[in-house]
């Protein structure tokens, strides 16, 4: 059977609900599973990258922690919307793991170009 | 073709568990397959045998429990997604040593492999409720 390759894309903050916590869950699995993962952070999601964040103070898990374990698991295609790093004022130093710029061109592109994708 | 479908919508508070199960009927109508059906997220909630609607609103557990049965579908419910929302089959509620439990076959709690044991198997996978 040919491989499929999985596209996860996140777009929401990654606190205030699971669906940032599930969407890893999926692609660590999906990893386990030999699927080739890459991961989309637009919207709001880049901050989930984020190494000065601080979940602690509102009880909650860490997932920068699970992110950077992301290499781990042979998940390396990590890109950001470049629109909304610049919104945000994010750049790749303050990122716990290496990640790459993409624009709306080349999201498009990445949807077409991978089998499965799921929206988080 | 070969179908998927993956659900995370709520099942009492979004629309999307309806429109994956019209979805699924009229695939099957229509001659198509589906290898699998699994719940994510909030949908998890539509495994619970203790729902309860209003005798004039649908039940969707009962839905897709009927057309699992009809169909032999697969109806898998992400196991750690059930077990943090309170839904959980006997053996689950034996090993958490709860006093209840509250979903039982045609659904199936299992992990997250099913998910992508079906993104590899269909033709395609269908989300509903993002």
């Amino acid at each position: 059977m040919q491989q499929k390759n999985i596209l996860l894309i996140l777009s929401r903050a990654p606190y205030g609900d699971a669906h940032a916590k599930e969407a890893l869950d999926v692609a660590l699995t999906a990893a386990a599973f030999g699927l080739p993962v890459s991961l989309l952070l637009m919207q709001d999601a880049p901050a989930l990258l984020l190494k000065s964040q601080q979940p602690q103070q509102i009880q909650q898990k860490n997932l920068a922690s699970i992110c950077s374990a992301l290499p781990m698991y042979d998940i390396e295609n990590i890109y950001i919307e470049t629109l909304a790093a610049e919104e945000q004022k994010i750049t790749l130093d303050q990122l716990v793991i290496p990640a790459e710029w993409v624009n709306e061109a080349d999201i498009a592109l990445m949807i077409r170009d991978h089998d499965v994708v799921l929206r988080f | 073709m070969l179908f998927s479908i993956l659900i995370y919508g709520s099942a009492h508070n979004s629309q999307s568990a309806h429109t994956a199960y019209r979805f699924a009927d009229s695939a099957l109508k229509a001659g198509h397959q589906i290898h699998r059906i699994f719940f994510y997220g909030e949908s998890v909630h539509t495994a619970s045998m203790l729902s309860a609607p209003p005798r004039d609103e649908q039940n969707i557990h009962q839905l897709w429990k009927e057309l699992a049965q009809a169909h032999k579908l697969d109806l898998v419910v992400c196991i750690a997604a059930a077990l943090k929302r309170g839904v959980m089959d006997e053996a689950e509620a034996k090993r958490h040593e709860k006093s209840s439990f509250n979903s039982q076959a045609p659904y199936e709690l299992s992990g997250l492999g099913q998910l992508s044991e079906a993104a590899i198997t269909s033709d395609r996978l269908v989300t509903f409720g993002a």
